[in-house]
């Protein structure tokens, strides 16, 4: 399998994991949105590709919250074992969890999924001066609450 | 995953090249064994979907030969296969993608992949005029698996490779049989022996043998013997029984090992059966050695 | 945008890794093209050689109507249209030795074997040769009709003749002769009917009158049955794959 594919199918997790909180659930999510895809022939060229990827992954996020109550889904136990969730800085954390959802999204797609400011304007339907403006604002705040971290 | 012969037959004329075959394949690795001419090749294009069969059906998860979408589901390595002389490597996988229906990204990658897994990366663009047999049987292997088929058939694939390539490419067959329908056919028994979950044995157009290696097998079991006698008595045993293996020993004395119901010769004694004395057994028949 | 940041970032969004995305990724089947995209996908198949020959009897066609002033009366244009129809021959051979080219190189069985099979290739290339072999046609025909007195259906005839006669005897040929064999059979037909227009333009005035006009019409309809009755055994033989194993060698 080619490594373009692999990687697809780890963002789009990473994304509906995101959003659902639930790794087995998201693992489903992710399956089904590439089915999904392939069967409407869509395979032109890579920004359309990714953003309807997206869209598709979205809206079975969506579907999945109506269909169950996010309450009763097991939250994933965050996993302190793995990666750096340990170093991770508690009031980063925070901070991000009190960003407006769209914002997460964002720095989520722009920074982690490195989509570019095009694919994310098509998937989330804003114009690209507002990504711009939001991801900025968001990026500053961050900044300066680390800045302010690291004085103290 | 199932392929379903019902009663497949082809006659040319008078003659019956294949005599109302009936099989249901499932996943894993399947051995085609069979004399040259036995009507193997011939029932390999009815399940390709090359030749139309004179009566019977061939069927995959329930659809028809004739359809589309089976050839879509099928991988093939034709006995023999030409190529169009101004191809590359390269370009003999594009092309065959393109029949496949593979899409042109997809095709280009899948393409790569293969060269890499039969080891001919590095002459993906020379042209198929300078291959060397052995090259030419790994770019028809790579060419089966261009759309991830559900069926593989293979006619005849280790024909020209060397012993490493032979190896090199059981495993990969063994690999490939557990996720897939893999349909092997040919008369080189080690390779059957190896890596063949199911074995097929085809004499004359008919099914005549069908099962595991041991159960097949048990056919000729207590019948293969083996003995050591002189040069004179030796010739004689020869000229009465099929010899699977004949060897001068020191002295004069002649080792044999043979295939009789029962014992040959006083000084004989049983020996384990391989398919390899199967297939004597089965297709040397009237031959003198 | 600091390291630490994005660092933090890549952490907040993490996931526990995925367990099925091998056995998932693996048994993913792609779309496969439409008809028409594998129509467009053949173009680059067909030959440069095809290109290349229509372009240049084109280009004869031109030159031999408008640009030889050897030929200025009326026995002039009978050769003219007798030269450009001598050419045709060569349009016909080559059209349809691309068309069998997979039985030439023994492509046939695994193509055959293919999601677009044998019979679908061969109708691709069918269509893109024949819309190339129409606009040649008609061109010329243009050309001759410019140049000569006759009229448009002593035109079509005259000129189309040779190039009838080449198809059928071609489709004929490959219809009993396998392999690359029929294509040498083929060119041989070829080169035999255009020799033969060029050694016998003296017959020009002769055959161009108005009495052999009926031998003409009853001449054209032969050939058109003839390529009929061919084409319609090779597509019965393809369709029911009633191949006799030599076909496919």
């Amino acid at each position: 399998m080619s490594v373009d594919m692999q990687e697809q199918y780890d963002k789009i997790y990473r994304y509906c994991y995101y959003k659902v909180r639930n790794s087995v659930l998201a693992e489903d999510l992710t399956q089904e949105t590439f089915l999904k895809y392939f069967a409407q022939n869509a395979y032109i060229d890579r920004g359309k590709t990714l953003a309807y990827l997206y869209v598709i992954a979205r809206n079975l996020c969506v579907d999945s919250f109506r269909k169950t109550q996010p309450e009763l889904l097991a939250e994933d136990i965050p996993h302190t074992d793995c990666f750096e969730q340990i170093e991770l800085n508690y009031s980063l954390r925070q901070a991000l969890k009190n960003l407006p959802e769209q914002e997460q999204d964002l720095l989520l797609l722009r920074y982690v999924n490195e989509l570019s400011v095009g694919e994310i304007s098509s998937i989330m339907g804003i114009s690209r001066f507002a990504i711009y403006r939001k991801t900025g604002s968001a990026i500053a705040a961050l900044k300066k609450l680390l800045e302010k971290e690291d004085f103290q | 995953m199932e392929l379903e012969l019902d009663r497949v037959t082809k006659q040319y004329g008078n003659k019956t090249a294949c005599d109302r075959i009936s099989i249901t394949f499932q996943k894993g690795v399947y051995g085609l064994l069979g004399a040259n001419g036995a009507g193997k090749t011939t029932l390999i294009r009815m399940i390709c979907g090359v030749l139309a069969p004179t009566s019977g059906t061939i069927s995959f998860n329930k659809i028809d030969v004739s359809h589309e979408d089976y050839r879509d589901a099928l991988g093939y390595l034709p006995q023999e296969f030409g190529y169009y002389p101004e191809f590359s490597a390269l370009d003999f996988l594009l092309y065959i993608a393109a029949l496949k229906g593979v899409p042109k990204p997809q095709a280009k990658e899948k393409a790569w992949e293969l060269l890499k897994q039969v080891s001919l990366e590095k002459d993906a663009r020379k042209r198929i005029k300078t291959f060397s047999g052995g090259m030419k049987q790994r770019l028809g292997i790579a060419q089966s698996m261009l759309n991830n088929p559900q069926i593989l058939i293979l006619d005849e694939p280790t024909a020209g490779l060397d012993p490493k390539e032979r190896i090199h490419f059981r495993n990969m067959i063994s690999c490939l049989g557990e996720d897939r329908i893999v349909l092997l056919s040919t008369h080189i028994v080690s390779d059957i022996e190896h890596i063949a979950g199911t074995i097929l044995v085809m004499k004359d157009g008919s099914l005549i043998h069908q099962g595991t290696r041991n159960e097949i097998i048990s056919a000729i079991d207590g019948k293969v013997w083996e003995c050591t006698l002189s040069q004179s008595d030796a010739i004689d045993i020869c000229k009465k029984y099929p010899v699977i293996n004949l060897r001068q020993e020191s002295a004069g004395m002649v080792f044999l090992r043979l295939i009789s119901e029962e014992k040959p010769c006083a000084e004989a004694f049983i020996a384990q059966a391989t398919l390899e004395d199967l297939y004597l057994y089965y297709f040397s028949e009237g031959s003198e050695q | 945008m600091n390291r630490n940041l994005k660092k933090g970032l890549k952490s907040y969004f993490e996931a526990p890794p995925p367990t099925d995305r091998e056995r998932f990724l693996k048994q993913l089947r792609y779309p496969k093209t439409t008809y028409r995209e594998f129509l467009l996908a053949q173009l680059p198949y067909i030959r440069k050689r095809i290109w290349i020959a229509s372009a240049l009897i084109i280009s004869l066609g031109w030159v031999i109507a408008f640009r030889l002033s050897v030929f200025q009366d009326w026995r002039g244009e009978g050769l003219r249209m007798w030269g450009i129809s001598a050419i045709l021959p060569f349009l016909a051979m080559m059209t349809i030795t691309e068309v069998y080219r997979s039985s030439a190189f023994r492509m046939a069985e695994l193509e055959a074997s293919c999601r677009f099979s044998l019979l679908q290739i061969v109708m691709a290339r069918i269509s893109i040769l024949g819309a190339v072999n129409f606009i040649v046609l008609i061109l010329l025909l243009i050309f001759n009709n410019q140049i000569s007195g006759y009229s448009l259906l002593q035109t079509i005839l005259y000129t189309i003749m040779p190039y009838l006669f080449v198809c059928a005897a071609c489709l004929w040929l490959l219809n009993r002769i396998h392999g690359s064999d029929g294509i040498y059979a083929c060119a041989a037909a070829a080169g035999f009917v255009s020799v033969a227009s060029i050694l016998c333009e003296s017959l020009v005035t002769v055959l161009y009158t108005d009495v052999y006009l009926n031998s003409w019409l009853t001449l054209f309809a032969i050939c058109l049955v003839v390529i009929g009755f061919q084409m319609h055994k090779f597509f019965k033989k393809l369709e029911e794959k009633q191949w006799n194993l030599s076909l496919i060698e």
